[in-house]
This record gives structure tokens, C-alpha cells and sequence, in this order.
């Protein structure tokens, strides 16, 4: 009943003339009969998008942990349940929440885009190893969904004046590099990757900036040092990883950014799995304080 | 021969009950009588999960079961040999092998092709095998020597490709183990008409594999043309193995297992032998994704990792009891 | 002993045995300077040697990442081909060997189980203890599903128990990663045996129990010289059967935990390896033990020195060449040994 009285007051406000929504996908167009209600998101880049429009995903494939999902943007968000893992989400879990939308991913969940599909219209667009820009893209894609891209632009322009007033305070070319750590090895997130993108951005550079066809490169410590970054920070996953190995080594402390303590150990979920505009202005803070500059900008 | 009939009936019985639970239980509970509701009365609630979900894999997994388990039996027959299988044998293993390389050469390929490619590697490793154990063809165990050495290989080859060169992780899982997530309608015409013109071909064959089951000459005597005999039915094993690797990977062990099953329940000859067989097959294959889905929600596990653990402790048991060493 | 060869024979194999150490020098050189972005050279490590400059950054590389990984390598790959010799020795099955057995795979799953912290109690406890109960434990399936209790040792069966086995462990390690790590892309990462990350606590690990196993290897050349001969005849001429398999086993399965801890399950260094050496030195076993040791030490080297150089200057798993390698080495023993057995 709810449901029917909520539609019925859509219909209300954006009246009858508003024809259907199109938005382009990767792999084909979605059409939205009215602004969707229930929506489900299969990566983390979505839900910061869906925070930024002030829409609550009824589910979220958060790894089955909903802490996953970084403080900043699940306080804005109400509580939503868990579709399991991101490669795998359960179709079972999606379809008995009712949705109205999906956003997948279409580097994971192509090959479930048919079978999403006759769940509900599914947008499915860049996530996993987007970069910043493609990740730009895909907000405004979400934002057309809910018929709100001038909102979503407007936003996007003040993203833009805090990035630019960031870059401002930074002004320094040193290079950034930034890793995730696990127990089975050091991945490198290079330029094509959403923290190199980010970290471009401010106008910084890549101590790797001929690795442009992976986005995650996976190393040793013998690459790291000879990539010799100015500014190291690395997000780990779990007490004890690679990277704590690493610091035993002679050779650590030969490494640019340890030598001047600028080696920090950060928040992988905001570094890593929250790929979007709230999460990179976050990250864009910490590189700003990182750098030794203070106060952050509006 | 009696007993063919009672067995199939008790074995169709008890794969509709493996039905029903795999389409009742997942990460999403269905009661009975919801189920009843859903399906008899098209409510609406379950209709995705029901129909476009649990039932398309269901169907999947059962066929792809049945294949494997036929393409077993074919195998067993032509070679006489207890411990032949198409992934025995190294057939699934090059069919995925072929596959990986094609995915990873044309990215952008069309999945119409992947059943001709995975038939034209099991062809291709059929065709090594024979060549390479062409002295010990009717030597159970040193042919299944050489297979075994031969998936190594291709196993190898496919963890080699799959480093070098990454695939997204859904297809990676289906070529290292098998798996039946992600599939749904659209992958069922790259099965069922193998099957529906495949089993009517094994059907013509189980006689005349019956009378090679008496030997070679006596075969002949009773006017067998053994040669192509055993061509074909292994062509149709190939085939059979082939179309289940182009749908979920190489599963294994159920090609396997289920003849001996069979054989258990309802003898040696071949005839009554293709239905339990195929029913046995669709029963494991249906039982290992249901119990990959059901063991800790909503993760799930692939089903080839199920049939490996089913399958592996059976095909010890079968070492163990051969006598003919 | 009755035995013992006589010295004119045995003084040509131990000349060939001497020509492999300088064989081992290169190759270690090899391994510590090679596919580096350092530019790193030979003269590095001699100037190295003569005077350590802790500031010069590649005798620091060289010191630090590069010693540890080839010590590491050198002993992985000597532990795991003497453990493949006395494999086959035992077995008298020239297909023996860790990876074919399951035995690598067994110490794999235990130590996947261990780090992916599945089971808490068994994370609690030290590495080497949980892949060694993991080793025997596939040891002691294989031993006796593959009918080892019994003579005669029916060479077939045992290698197709061990390969169900191997296949068996592979797939509940896959099973235990996708369920701990909630992370699919583990299940690359669990069974490919690597050298990238390797340390001197890792080396600390492996060095003394792989000595140790190799005195053990040693100590058991002269009764598989006998054992050679046939289980009844060994014990006619007093050999101590029994003795000689628990032995065996131990050491077996020592060296292999000791590997898989370090470098992962590196695939069929214990198959190829033994029959080089016979290929080189004939067949005493005493003398095979170094050999193995020394080839094996050389043959890891190598492969993860092209590993390294794959996809330079990224790293890649040593683990997929030696298995690729292996498993058509394996193959074209499968068909060798069974056309011996036609004939």
C-alpha cells in the first residue's frame, strides 16, 4: 500500500507529461518508467554516487559486511542488506528485495546482466578498475536515472572547486604512490587506477607512470624501491601483510618516502573499495595534510 | 534387465526431490507451499528467483550431468577400462584449455563459437591421447596413466594462460573448477540439442557395444564393424563432454562416477545402463550446486569444487577394489 | 656393506657431481643480478663480497631481496627434488614425487586453512607443525590408498591414488579460500608456488629442517641402493623394510613442509629432477642425493630467474613454469614407463 501511495505521489510531483528515462549503460540503454524507489547496488563506486543524490540502496553487495562501506557515507544512508559477495552477488537475495533499479558493474557482473535484467532495469556501468574520470561518468549516469543531472552537475562543479582548491594548497609535483596490502602480496594501484586518478588529479605525479595497461599491479619489494615514490601510503588488509615484511628489510628505509617519514598507513576501504566523489575528496584531504599543508578547504 | 525400469523410476523420484529442494533452499528460502503457489499458480513473488534463477540452473546443471555421465559410459565401453572418463582422460581438460585460449586471443569473440571451440579441443586431445597410447590402448590402467599425465598438462597450460593474462574472476572459476553460477536460459540451447541428438545416437550404439563387451573377434563374427563402432561412440563421448565444458568448465569426477553407479544398480548391459546413467548424473550434478549454494549463504562455492569431493574419495575406492592390475 | 660400488665407478659420478657446483655458482649469480631495474651486474656481487657498502643501493638489493629469495630458492628446490628421489626410491616408481602424490597439495591446504584463519585453533598454531601434519597426513592417505602397505607396490595405482588425492586437496583448498577470504580472485594466489616475497626468516625456516632432511636422504642412500634390488631381496640381505619406509616418510614429508611453508606448492621439481640426476650419474643412491640437491637447488633457480623475467618488470609465480614444465615431463614419463612395461 505504501508502495502504491509512494508511485501514486511520484507521479504527482513530476506530473504526466514527464516522458520515461533513458540512460545509457555500458552494454545498452535502461529505461525508467519513473524515478526508481528500490535500488540495489553491486560495488561500493555506486553507493557513494547513490549518497551523493540522498538515496538509500535497499541492498548493497558489501562482501557480506556493511563496514566495508566507509563512516561518512553509510551515516548519510539508511540500513540496507547484504547481497554477498561483489563478483558473485546472490540473484536470489537481489530479486527478493523487489527492486525497481540495479546498478552492476560490467566488469564483474556482465555475465549476469541478461539475468539482472529480468529482475529489474539494471544500469550497468564502469566500476572495477575505473578510472577517475570513467568514475565522473558513471555519477552522472546515476544521476540521470533519477532525473536529477543538473543537481548532479552542480554537485560535480563544486567536486571540481574542491579538487582544484586542493590541487591549489598542494602544489607540489612529488610523486604519490598509493598500495593495498594482503598476506599473499603488495598491490601497487597505478595511473589508470581510481587513487592514481585521484592523486593526478591534485597534480601530483605516479612514480610508475609507464604501467598504463593494468590498473593494480601486483609487486616486490625490489619494484617498489626502484619505483622509489616520494609519498607512500598503503591500506592493509588484515594484522599482519606483505608489507609488514617488507619493513624488516635493509631496503625499506632506503625508500624516499620512509626516509622522510612520509609513509602512512591509510583506510583501504576509503583508498581502494569507495571509489567515488565523497571518498576522493576524503582522500584528496589526506594527501593535502600529507603533504604538510594546512587546513583543508571548503 | 527387469530391473531397469523400477530403478529409473526410483532414480527420477529421487532427482525430483533434489529438485525441490535445489529450487526451495538457497540464500532465499522458499516454504512448500509458496513453491506450490509459485508454481502451479504463477504468484508472483518468487517468479525471478524461481524461473530465472534456481530452474534455469537447475535444468543446466542436470543436463550437463546427464552428458557427462553418458560421455563416461560411451567411454568406459569403447575402452573397456573401469577407470576411463572424459576428464580422466584429459577430453574436458583440453576442451577447457582451447576454450581459455580462444577467450583470451579474441577478446570480443561471440560465445556461438565457444561449443565449436571447446568440440574441436576435446577432438584435439582425444587425438594426442590415442596417439600417445596407441601400444597400451587396451591396457586400463596405463591408459588412464597417460590421460591423467595429459589433463596435468593441460591443467598446467590453463593456470599458466590464467596468470598471464587475467580474466575477469566468474569465467577464471569456471575454467579452473567448473561452475554453474551466471548460467541461465540463454546457455541452455548450447546443451540440450546435443543431448536430444546425442542420446537417440548412443541408444543405436548400446547393442552393438554390448556385443564388443564380448570381444573383438566375436564382435566381428556377429557382423560388427568395430573399427567405426568404437570411432563413433567415442566421437559422441567427445562431443558429449565437449558441449557440457562449453556451458560450466570442466566439471569433474561425474563422468566417472556415475557409470559405475549404473552398473552397480542395473548391470552391464547398455541399453538399460543410458537411463539410470543419465539419471544418476543429472542426480549428482544437481545435488553438488545445490549443496555449493546451500552451504553458506549467499556465498557460494563452484560446483565442480562439490563434485571433486564426491568424486575423488570414489575414484580412490575404485583403485582400490580393481583387480585386474 | 655387500654393496658398496666399487671406487674406479664411483669416482666418475662424484667428478660430475663436483662439475655441478660451479654450475650452481652461475646460476645463483644469475639469480641474484638478473631482470633487475638496477642494472644490476655480476661485478656488483663481487665487489659485494670483497666490501659490503650499505649505502650502495645495489649491493643493498643484492644483500637483502635478491640473497634471500635465491637462498630460499636453492633450498625449496633441493628440499623438494631429494623428497621426489626418495619418493621414487621407496616406491621404486619413477612417477613419485610430491605434486604427483599429493603431498605438496596436502601441506598447501594445511597452510591455506592455517593463514586464511578457517579453522581459529589451527592459525594458532606454529606454520611448519600445521603443514607438516598437512604433508603426512596426505602421505599417510596415499601410502595406504595407494596400496604402499603391501609388496608387491603396484607402480599404476599408487600414481592414479595420488593424483585423485592431489585433485581432492586442490579443490577443498579452492573451497577454503573462496570461503574465508570472501575474496575469489585468493584462489590464484593459494596454489601457485611463488619465491616473490620470500625473507631471511623464511630462509632461517627452511634451512636447517631441508639439511636435516638431507642427512636424513643420505643416511637412506645405502637401503634404497638395496631396496633397488626388490623388497625380498632387500630383506634377505637383511635390510630393514619397514624401517627404511617410516624413515623415508619422515623425511618425505619434512622436506616438503619445509617448502610449502616458505615458497607455496611448487610443482613437480621432485619428478624432473631425480631423473637428470640418474640420466648424469647413475644410479647409487648415495650419490643421487646430492646430485638431486644440487640440480634441484639449480633447476629452481633457473626457472624463477625466466619467472622473474615473464612479464618483467612485474614478477611472476615461479610455480607456473615448473608445473607447466613438469606436468609434459610428466607426461612423456607416463608413456616412457609404460612402453618399458610393453616391452
Amino acid at each position: 500500500m505504501l508502495r502504491v501511495l509512494s508511485l501514486f505521489l511520484v507521479l504527482m510531483l513530476y506530473g504526466a507529461s514527464l516522458a520515461e528515462v533513458r540512460v545509457a549503460g555500458e552494454l545498452g540503454d535502461v529505461v525508467l518508467p519513473a524515478p526508481p524507489q528500490r535500488v540495489v547496488a553491486l560495488e561500493f563506486s555506486f553507493v557513494d554516487a547513490l549518497a551523493t543524490l540522498g538515496v538509500s540502496p535497499v541492498g548493497v553487495a558489501d562482501d557480506g559486511d556493511a563496514a566495508r562501506v566507509i563512516d561518512p557515507i553509510r551515516a548519510k544512508l539508511d540500513e540496507w542488506t547484504s547481497l554477498g559477495s561483489r563478483s558473485q552477488p546472490s540473484l536470489e537475495v537481489i530479486a527478493s528485495l523487489n527492486p525497481d533499479l540495479i546498478i552492476a558493474d560490467v566488469e564483474r557482473h556482465a555475465a549476469v546482466y541478461e539475468d539482472l535484467q529480468r529482475i529489474a532495469p539494471t544500469l550497468i556501468l564502469k566500476s572495477r578498475g575505473e578510472t577517475y574520470e570513467d568514475n565522473l561518468n558513471a555519477v552522472m549516469k546515476v544521476a540521470q536515472a533519477f532525473g536529477q543531472e543538473e543537481a548532479m552537475a552542480e554537485r560535480i562543479a563544486q567536486h571540481n572547486a574542491i579538487m582544484d582548491a586542493y590541487a591549489a594548497q598542494v602544489n607540489s609535483n612529488a610523486t604519490v604512490q598509493f598500495a593495498v596490502s594482503s598476506e599473499k602480496g603488495v598491490w601497487l594501484h597505478g595511473p589508470r587506477a581510481y587513487a592514481g586518478g585521484v592523486i593526478a588529479r591534485l597534480g601530483l605525479n605516479s612514480p610508475i607512470p609507464e604501467e598504463t595497461e593494468q590498473a593494480y599491479i601486483q609487486i616486490t619489494l625490489e619494484r617498489l624501491v626502484q619505483a622509489n615514490p616520494d609519498y607512500f601510503l598503503v591500506g592493509e588488509y588484515g594484522d599482519q601483510t606483505a608489507v609488514d615484511t617488507y619493513k624488516q628489510n635493509p631496503l625499506w628505509s632506503v625508500i624516499t618516502a620512509v626516509k622522510n617519514d612520509h609513509y602512512v598507513e591509510t583506510d583501504p576501504r576509503l583508498w581502494s573499495l569507495n571509489r567515488g566523489m565523497i571518498s576522493a575528496e576524503i582522500m584528496a584531504g589526506e594527501l593535502v595534510e600529507m603533504l604538510g599543508t594546512s587546513t583543508a578547504a571548503q | 534387465m527387469t530391473r531397469w525400469l523400477p530403478m529409473s523410476v526410483t532414480l527420477m523420484a529421487i532427482l525430483l526431490v533434489f529438485a525441490a529442494w535445489h529450487l526451495g533452499f538457497g540464500a532465499v528460502n522458499i516454504s512448500p507451499p509458496e513453491l506450490w503457489q509459485t508454481l502451479v499458480h504463477g504468484q508472483p513473488d518468487y517468479e525471478f528467483i524461481l524461473y530465472g534463477y534456481r530452474m534455469p540452473r537447475l535444468f543446466i546443471a542436470a543436463l550437463v550431468g546427464a552428458a557427462l555421465a553418458l560421455s563416461g559410459l560411451l567411454v568406459q565401453g569403447v575402452v573397456r577400462n573401469p577407470l576411463a572418463s572424459p576428464d580422466i582422460l584429459g577430453v574436458t581438460g583440453g576442451a577447457s584449455l582451447a576454450v581459455v585460449g580462444f577467450s583470451i586471443a579474441w577478446t570480443g569473440a561471440s560465445v556461438v563459437w565457444v561449443p565449436f571451440v571447446a568440440l574441436a579441443g576435446g577432438f584435439a586431445s582425444l587425438g594426442c591421447l590415442l596417439w600417445l597410447a596407441r601400444p597400451v590402448l587396451n591396457q586400463p590402467a596405463s591408459l588412464a596413466l597417460v590421460g591423467v599425465a595429459l589433463s596435468a598438462l593441460f591443467a598446467a597450460a590453463i593456470d599458466f594462460l590464467l596468470t598471464m593474462y587475467p580474466l575477469e574472476i566468474n569465467s577464471s572459476l569456471i575454467w579452473l573448477t567448473g561452475s554453474v553460477w551466471g548460467r541461465n536460459w540463454s546457455h541452455l540451447p548450447l546443451i540440450a540439442p546435443w543431448l536430444a541428438v546425442l542420446i537417440p545416437v548412443a541408444t543405436f550404439l548400446a547393442y552393438r557395444l554390448d556385443l564388443l563387451d564380448l570381444g573383438d573377434e566375436a564382435a566381428t563374427s556377429l557382423g560388427t564393424r568395430v573399427g567405426w563402432l568404437r570411432l563413433l561412440a567415442l566421437l559422441t563421448a567427445v562431443a558429449l563432454a565437449s558441449a557440457s565444458v562449453s556451458v560450466c568448465g570442466a566439471i569433474s569426477f561425474v563422468g566417472l562416477v556415475a557409470p559405475h553407479m549404473a552398473r552397480f544398480l542395473v548391470g552391464y548391459r547398455h541399453l538399460p545402463l543410458i537411463p539410470v546413467c543419465l539419471l544418476l548424473g543429472a542426480i549428482l550434478m544437481v545435488s553438488a550446486d545445490l549443496f555449493a549454494r546451500i552451504l553458506m549463504p549467499p556465498i557460494e562455492l563452484p560446483a565442480g569444487i562439490v563434485t571433486a569431493f564426491i568424486g575423488a574419495p570414489y575414484f580412490v575406492f575404485l583403485i582400490t577394489r580393481y583387480k585386474h592390475w | 656393506m655387500t654393496l658398496a660400488l666399487p671406487v674406479r665407478q664411483t669416482l666418475s659420478p662424484l667428478w660430475r657431481i663436483g662439475a655441478l657446483l660451479p654450475v650452481l655458482l652461475v646460476a645463483f649469480g644469475l639469480a641474484l643480478t638478473s631482470y633487475s631495474q638496477f642494472d644490476l651486474r655480476l661485478r656488483d656481487v663481487v665487489t659485494l663480497v670483497l666490501a659490503f657498502d650499505p649505502d650502495n643501493l645495489k649491493h643493498q638489493v643484492i644483500a637483502s631481496l635478491r640473497l634471500p629469495r635465491a637462498l630460499a630458492a636453492t633450498f625449496v628446490g633441493a628440499a623438494l627434488a631429494v623428497a621426489g628421489l626418495v619418493m621414487q626410491g621407496m616406491t621404486r616408481n619413477p612417477l613419485a614425487s610430491p605434486s604427483v602424490f599429493g603431498v605438496s597439495s596436502g601441506a598447501a591446504l594445511a597452510f591455506a586453512v592455517s593463514a586464511t584463519g578457517l579453522i581459529a585453533w589451527v592459525a594458532a598454531l606454529p606454520l611448519l607443525l600445521v603443514t607438516f601434519c598437512g604433508a603426512g597426513l596426505a602421505g599417510v592417505l596415499v601410502f595406504f590408498l595407494g596400496g604402499l602397505h603391501r609388496t608387491p607396490i603396484h607402480p599404476v595405482r599408487v600414481i592414479l591414488a595420488g593424483v585423485a588425492l592431489n585433485f581432492l586437496f586442490l579443490s577443498m583448498t579452492r573451497g577454503a579460500v573462496i570461503l574465508a577470504d570472501e575474496n575469489a580472485y585468493g584462489v590464484f594466489h593459494w596454489l601457485t608456488g611463488s619465491l616473490g616475497n620470500v625473507t631471511f626468516d623464511d630462509v632461517r625456516l627452511v634451512v636447517p629442517w631441508t639439511v636435516l632432511g638431507l642427512a636424513g636422504a643420505l643416511w637412506l642412500g645405502q637401503p634404497l641402493n638395496l631396496l633397488r634390488l626388490g623388497e625380498e631381496r632387500m630383506q634377505n640381505l637383511g635390510g630393514g623394510l619397514r624401517q627404511v619406509r617410516w624413515l623415508g616418510s619422515l623425511v618425505v614429508v619434512l622436506l616438503v613442509a619445509a617448502a610449502v611453508s616458505v615458497a607455496g606448492p611448487i610443482g613437480f621439481v621432485g619428478l624432473m629432477v631425480p631423473h637428470i640426476a640418474r640420466a648424469l650419474i647413475g644410479s647409487d643412491y648415495r650419490l643421487l642425493v646430492l646430485a638431486c640437491a644440487l640440480l634441484g637447488a639449480i633447476l629452481l633457480l633457473v626457472a624463477d630467474t625466466l619467472a622473474r623475467g615473464l612479464r618483467f618488470p612485474n614478477d611472476s609465480p615461479v610455480g607456473i613454469l615448473t608445473t607447466l614444465l613438469g606436468a609434459g615431463f610428466f607426461l612423456f614419463l607416463a608413456r616412457r614407463k609404460i612402453l618399458e612395461a610393453m616391452a
